[in-house]
């Protein structure tokens, strides 16, 4: 509290030309209109430097789909690069290079497929031909050996990655039925046998016009770009119209648990809970409620790190997605501590926001970062022109905007009621990973030497209860 | 709010290449659409840099800032970078060494508890940074308009008056015991230590990482010992963006830089790291599905003048994404890797090397390498096409404007040009420097940096697999076993 103001008495004049602590105008200025075809355009003109962030994303990801073609989604992005009718396997690539392309890759998600690259101003024309070439006419070529780079791929980000098992298990143990379990890179068995008539259909379904995003943001002239997309994308026919995921995850019946035994990663604990999807309301509480919880002075940091000193590290997370989400805290064991310690812990910090209403200094610090955080995430225009299309994708692109408004709103009392809401044990799911020491295996799997000396010790201690009581009689 | 979950975020997410990675308006009448791009029409790439003149302002104490304002948001950004040496000149400064940056940045100052410290920064929303680099040290600041001036003075007192908490330090302590005792759970990261290994060795202390005992016996008094005249203002050099008035911040700057206390001497320059020739295959038997290859030979020191041919030689070899040789081969063609790239070094301070890096099914691991070297081998003997040659020369000079695509990006690409001592036009006459390297450079150059007989070939992964296909694809080539405990007590085998 004293070093607060300690901060506010050092404070010259401001060295702003304005005192309105807000972001100008242009920069929040997105034109959004749909094609006859259904396809969204967002255009975000920004002078920053005379190159273009080019965006084209597809409503597809694992959520569409199911036990037997798991990574079928990831393996057509992959595919996509084989190009089309007109342009040769890995050309598209080949061309955006070589006129100046930047951050070009591509991404598989649960919900959403993207690809983007960042051009100079004046070759935007190029992500327009190329995209609706791709749209149009893909050609998936070299199908098997790019099917052997996925299952290097998932080789590298899961099977060789200490937590990359735990982790994917962890959101299979959350998950009972929603999609959001299916791994995005797919299942080993099923990435093994996906066959080029799957991708060929995902494609044919899903990437239409009617089912993609486009987002534009730098240096361009809208009414140049408006003719682009309407002289390469409005002749392509829509579609067919694509259900919303009717699916809704089953209420949880009671907590759930999974624990991995493994050497070869910090020991942690994670705490799991089912949240709304996003523009849900409760869900700007839930944001307060992570703001309260992290940094250092934060009350996870605070209590299990520097406090009980169990922790080398703790963090919660509010983790929207678009029908359904999850808040999640986490913390890394410190050596020598107890996990069930930690675990506990975890749960008194859940109990402080659900009992005890946080004061307004502590609110007034979160919301302030919260703002603050928004407002840089807008920095960087890669990264803005992902955020518009994620937004619109799950409903509303102006939330990128209207954020910092709805999290002022918030008051100590909905942060507290939705911690009683959606922190409840019988709608948490647990996760630790512990030494293989500590695996019921390594009990009863002991050599027969060891298993002996554990039947003596063992035998020990029932002669020291039986002792105790003894006495005690 | 995460937008993209963070916990689960880690079970579902893919990219497709890693990189070393309404108001429906009327359709008017338009110029028909080209039946191939190749016949769309551009006007000649034309990019002014943004003017070094335009943006430096000199600053007390030698001190120059470059300013790039901009209104769009209410932020204001500071890195400040000194040019002081971050490496332990002695075994006993190690564990001290590794705890550093971390303490100065979180153990509070001469007259605030570290408590205080974060309290101070976290209520206002202001994010500090505090690095010791290998050659230089950073310090950092992204705070509201509001909230800027009033955190000057803390940033000062962070990196000249630290205390180093005693409580703190233990909690640090801690995580770094656990760190090290995690550090080799991925084969990526054994990989690294192994190549650094291979190629410097072990004989200066600054190769030396941190190891539990070096950790356990640091001392307080040893870690403020190393932080004495670390950060000098003396030609310290900033960058500044974001929503503020240039003659304001020139003032503002100019009272900050003089409060600071005179420093008591520079730190000695310490002697470049050690690097050396190791050919032949480094092989370290490691539990996991996958061989982690890096393939590695000296490099240049910045500035020399096979840079540039060097660095068109290893785009077109691997570090021109799927157009490049080493992936239309080992990735797109044979499927062996999801990431394979070539690389050459860029550093001003010291040597760098040059090389390329896979990872591929541990069975695969010779088959991967020889085509590597292949590739190799086959640039050098027939260089580029005319084709080649043209699209990295001109694709890596059209993508110069991505440099300046922020505020801050802006600011800081040119900094960089004083602190490695570039002309202050050195975005200019690089396009300039690309367009004079011909095939024949290339050709030169790629037998001489990309040369498969000076090159050390790391791999980590298990033995009994990568052996046999190492014997199969690479017969001849000396195998020498490394192991954990090479690494852990800093030998050789």
């Amino acid at each position: 509290m004293v070093l607060c103001a300690a901060l506010r008495a050092q404070a010259p004049d401001s060295v702003s030309h304005t005192q309105k602590e807000e972001p100008a105008k242009s920069l929040l200025a997105v034109e959004r209109y749909e094609l006859e075809n259904g396809m969204r355009v967002l255009l975000l003109p920004l002078k920053r430097a005379p190159i273009v962030s080019c965006r084209l994303f597809y409503q597809t990801g694992s959520v569409h789909e199911h036990a037997g073609n798991t990574g079928i989604a990831h393996l057509l992005e992959h595919e996509m690069f084989k190009g089309t009718e007109k342009i040769a396997s890995n050309e598209l690539w080949e061309l955006y290079e070589s006129h100046g392309g930047t951050g070009l890759n591509a991404f598989t998600s649960s919900l959403m497929t993207a690809y983007f690259v960042t051009l100079p101003a004046d070759r935007l024309e190029l992500f327009f031909w190329l995209e609706s070439d791709r749209m149009r006419n893909a050609v998936l070529r070299e199908f098997d050996s790019e099917l052997a780079v996925v299952r290097e791929e998932r080789r590298m980000r899961y099977d060789d990655s200490p937590t990359g098992r735990y982790f994917e298990t962890l959101n299979a143990t959350f998950w009972e039925g929603h999609p959001y379990r299916n791994p995005t890179i797919g299942w080993p068995s099923d990435i093994a046998q996906l066959k080029k008539e799957q991708a060929e259909e995902h494609f044919r379904r899903f990437y239409k016009p009617s089912n993609a995003i486009l987002v534009l943001v730098g240096d361009f002239d809208p009414a140049r770009a408006r003719e682009l997309a309407a002289r390469y994308f409005a002749p392509i026919p829509p579609g067919e119209k694509l259900p919303d995921l009717s699916f809704r995850e089953p209420v949880q019946v009671g907590p759930k648990r999974f624990a991995q035994y493994k050497d070869d990663a910090t020991p942690r604990v994670d705490l799991l809970f089912h949240t709304p999807g996003l523009g849900h309301p409760d869900l700007y509480a839930l944001d307060v409620a992570e703001g309260v919880l992290n940094g250092r002075t934060g009350r996870l940091y605070r209590d299990l790190v520097e406090g009980k000193r169990i922790a080398t590290s703790a963090s919660a997370g509010n983790a929207v997605q678009k029908w359904e989400s999850s808040f999640e805290l986490s913390a890394s064991i410190r050596p020598g501590a107890d996990a069930k310690a930690v675990e506990e812990a975890l749960w008194d910090e859940i109990r402080r926001l659900q009992f005890e209403e946080i004061d307004p200094r502590e609110l007034e610090k979160v919301k302030t970062q919260l703002i603050a955080t928004n407002w840089r995430r807008l920095r960087d225009m890669e990264h803005l022109a992902t955020q518009l299309a994620f937004f619109e994708m799950n409903g509303d692109w102006t939330l990128v905007t209207r954020f910092a408004e709805e999290v002022a709103k918030v008051t100590p009392a909905e942060v507290r009621e939705a911690a009683l809401r959606y922190l409840k044990v019988s709608n948490s799911t647990t996760g630790t990973i512990l030494p293989a020491s500590e695996s019921p295996d390594a009990v009863w799997t002991v050599a027969p030497g060891a298993e002996k000396k554990a039947g003596e010790e063992a035998a020990r201690e029932t002669e020291t209860a039986e002792k105790r009581e003894a006495a005690h009689e | 709010m995460n937008r993209i979950p963070t916990v689960l975020a880690r079970a579902a997410l893919c990219c497709a290449f890693l990189l070393a990675a309404s108001c429906a308006p009327k359709r008017a009448a338009a110029p028909a659409v080209p039946d191939h791009p190749s016949k769309l029409s551009w006007p000649a790439f034309s990019f002014e840099p943004p003017a070094d003149a335009e943006h430096r302002v000199q600053l007390p104490r030698g001190a120059v800032a470059w300013f790039v304002e901009s209104d769009e948001l209410p932020l204001i950004t500071l890195k400040a970078w000194f040019r002081e040496e971050g490496r332990p000149s002695d075994t006993s400064e190690i564990g001290a060494h590794a705890l550093l940056a971390g303490q100065m940045r979180r153990g509070g100052t001469a007259d605030l508890t570290p408590a205080a410290v974060d309290d101070s920064l976290e209520n206002n929303a202001v994010s500090a940074g505090l690095s010791v680099g290998a050659n230089h040290a950073t310090l950092s600041l992204d705070a509201l308009d509001s909230k800027f001036a009033g955190a000057l003075p803390l940033l000062r007192d962070l990196a000249v008056s630290p205390r180093i908490d005693p409580e703190r330090l233990e909690l640090a302590r801690a995580s770094a015991l656990q760190g090290i005792a995690h550090r080799y759970d991925k084969p990526a990261a054994v990989s690294r230590d192994l190549a650094s290994a291979v190629m410097r060795g072990f004989g200066h202390p600054g190769l030396w990482r941190a190891e539990s005992a070096d950790v356990a016996s640091a001392t307080r008094e040893g870690i403020l010992a190393l932080s004495k005249n670390r950060f000098s203002p003396d030609g310290m050099l900033l960058a500044v963006s974001g929503r503020f008035d240039r003659a304001e911040m020139k003032r503002l700057l100019s009272e900050w830089i003089e409060s600071w206390p005179e420093p008591g001497g520079r730190r000695a320059e310490l002697p470049e790291l050690p690097l050396r020739e190791n050919p032949g295959i480094h092989l370290l038997d490691y539990d996991s599905e996958q061989a982690h290859v890096r393939i590695a030979q000296p490099f240049v020191k910045r500035p020399h003048p096979d840079y540039y041919a060097t660095s068109v030689a290893s785009y077109i070899l691997g570090e021109g994404g799927f157009t490049s040789r080493l992936v239309s081969s080992v990735r797109s063609r044979e499927g062996l890797a999801y990431s394979v790239y070539s690389y050459a070094g860029s550093s001003y301070f010291e040597r760098a090397t040059s090389g390329a890096a896979l990872q591929t099914k541990a069975a695969s691991a010779g088959k991967a390498v020889a085509l590597v070297f292949a590739e190799m081998k086959r640039l050098a003997a027939e260089g580029p096409s005319e084709d080649e040659l043209r699209r990295a020369v001109e694709g890596t000079i059209a993508s110069l404007p991505s440099l300046f695509d922020s505020p801050e990006n802006t600011a800081e690409a040119l900094l960089v040009n004083e602190l490695y001592g570039r002309s202050p036009d050195h975005y200019g006459l690089y396009a300039q420097e690309l367009r004079k390297v011909t095939a024949e450079d290339v050709k030169r150059v790629a037998a001489l940096y990309f040369a498969p007989e000076k090159m050390a070939v790391t791999i980590v992964g298990p033995a009994k697999e990568v052996l046999p296909s190492l014997r199969a694809e690479l017969p001849g080539l000396p195998v020498k076993n490394w192991t954990l405990e090479n690494l852990r007590r800093r030998t050789e085998p």
